[in-house]
């Protein structure tokens, strides 16, 4: 999935940052601090925004920036990471056990096979893209099509919302639908 | 892609609203193409997608956030370590070696502290200036390590040296920033602005410099500021003070309100 000239430039990218350069830490927070987010705001069942535990992510592996190996894909690595942090945090909420909070996995080192995170990476993304496409939506479309997912209302409920017809919320839903099918084409 | 699906009659399939009758016309559509399945189930997908929001994410504050955590973990590891205690029983054995020895040992440990600070300036004066900057609509509440606080506006930098504290406290702003200062007579605030510098006497205060402002304008709200002309030349130019509530604006001549 990783192109081998991306697997190039993440290992300078590594390398910088595993000799204290500011600027590649700041280079790979900026490019992976959202995906991880949408990744965390997925796995936390608390509903949060993720923001937390990619924060500590990105604290760890500055503080441990001589550790960062890499094996196989950079972004396979940090969804581990990620998913560690997580699951850490999953099991020090659960429990006040002083000994199972000590059985903490060390969350820099990645456990289980890389096709797992490969599976995590493809919904990341697709996720990713399906909110993007939706955000590139014709605003009447995108407020109708919203009201119809997310507040499942009927076509006369929300032509009451929007101050319009029935017939002309039905046609902007199916425009959603249509405009969506065409813009995630390479994904869907 | 095939032809286009009665979008309609999607939605309702999604929503599982459909008839018995739309149900049937969607599998009689459905059978028609072997696409027609995988199209339908790429869009119970963004359906059931679009269901959740994703986050709202603010990644500048973030950064921010973690650049104090950061700072805070680099602060932690410098601070000196507690020398072991000298046990009294030893001393009784050599009353005059023990403390001779722990002054040794003080004498070493500033030595070395003192070299490892020097060696740290050094690297802290070349190192590039840490810069926080905003983009327009964007605000950012910035705390220095001295516990100086910034509002820095929308579309703004401001600059911060390496060396930011060690013996000088001097920042560069483009743009707006609003300065709660922690104020050190030994290490005087500034910041260079627009052409002009102002100081820091225990102050609120606001700098305005946008590039293509005529002047930078500084506010204050509280305490005083003494603001000049940043002049190379003069080892120091003539300033003015300003008070709380003075607005002085540095073109060639101060103005006060």
């Amino acid at each position: 999935m990783t192109l081998p000239i991306v697997a190039e430039l993440d290992r300078g990218l590594v390398a910088r940052i595993r000799a204290g350069e500011e600027q590649a830490f700041a280079q790979l927070f900026a490019r992976y601090y959202r995906e991880l987010c949408v990744y965390a705001s997925r796995i936390d069942r608390a509903g949060g925004s993720g923001e937390e535990i990619v924060q500590e992510v990105f604290f760890r592996i500055w503080m441990h920036r001589e550790r960062l190996l890499l094996t196989e894909s950079l972004t396979g690595y940090l969804y581990a990471v990620t998913r560690n942090v997580s699951l850490n945090r999953l099991a020090r909420s659960q429990t006040e056990d002083r000994w199972r909070a000590e059985a903490q996995i060390d969350a820099l080192e990645p456990l289980g096979e890389s096709g797992s995170a490969d599976a995590a990476i493809r919904e990341t993304e697709m996720a990713i893209a399906i909110d993007r496409a939706i955000g590139k939506l014709p605003p009447r479309c995108r407020e109708a099509f919203l009201l119809r997912r997310q507040r499942h209302l009927s076509y006369a409920e929300i032509a009451q919302t929007m101050q319009t017809s029935p017939k002309t919320v039905e046609i902007q839903i199916g425009k959603a639908l249509r405009l969506l099918r065409a813009a995630l084409a390479e994904w869907l | 892609m095939g032809a286009d699906p009665d979008w309609t009659l999607v939605d309702r399939y999604l929503s599982g609203e459909c008839t018995a009758d739309e149900a049937k016309a969607i599998d009689a559509w459905i059978a028609t193409d072997a696409s027609h399945a995988s199209l339908l189930a790429s869009m119970r997908r963004v359906w059931s997608e679009a269901a959740t929001p994703l986050p709202q994410i603010d990644q500048q504050a973030a950064w921010l956030a973690l650049e104090s955590r950061r700072a805070e973990a680099r602060r932690a590891a410098r601070s000196p370590v507690a020398l072991p205690s000298l046990r009294m029983r030893h001393a009784r054995r050599t009353p005059w070696l023990w403390p001779s020895l722990a002054a040794g040992l003080l004498v070493a440990a500033g030595a070395a502290g003192w070299w490892k600070h020097a060696e740290e300036l050094r690297m802290a004066e070349t190192a590039p200036p840490r810069a926080y900057t905003t983009t327009r609509g964007q605000r950012a509440e910035i705390t220095l390590i001295d516990g100086t606080r910034v509002w820095l506006s929308t579309d703004s930098q401001l600059l911060v040296p390496q060396s930011y504290g060690a013996t000088t406290r001097t920042v560069t702003l483009n743009g707006e920033g609003y300065f709660v200062v922690q104020h050190d007579a030994h290490r005087p605030f500034r910041v260079a602005a627009g052409g002009s510098i102002s100081e820091d006497l225990g102050t609120e205060f606001d700098v305005r410099a946008y590039p293509g402002d005529s002047a930078a304008v500084v506010i204050v709200e509280s305490g005083q500021v003494a603001l000049r002309i940043a002049d190379t030349s003069a080892a120091r130019a003539p300033s003015t003070q300003l008070s709380r509530g003075q607005m002085g604006a540095s073109t060639a001549r101060a103005t006060c309100r």
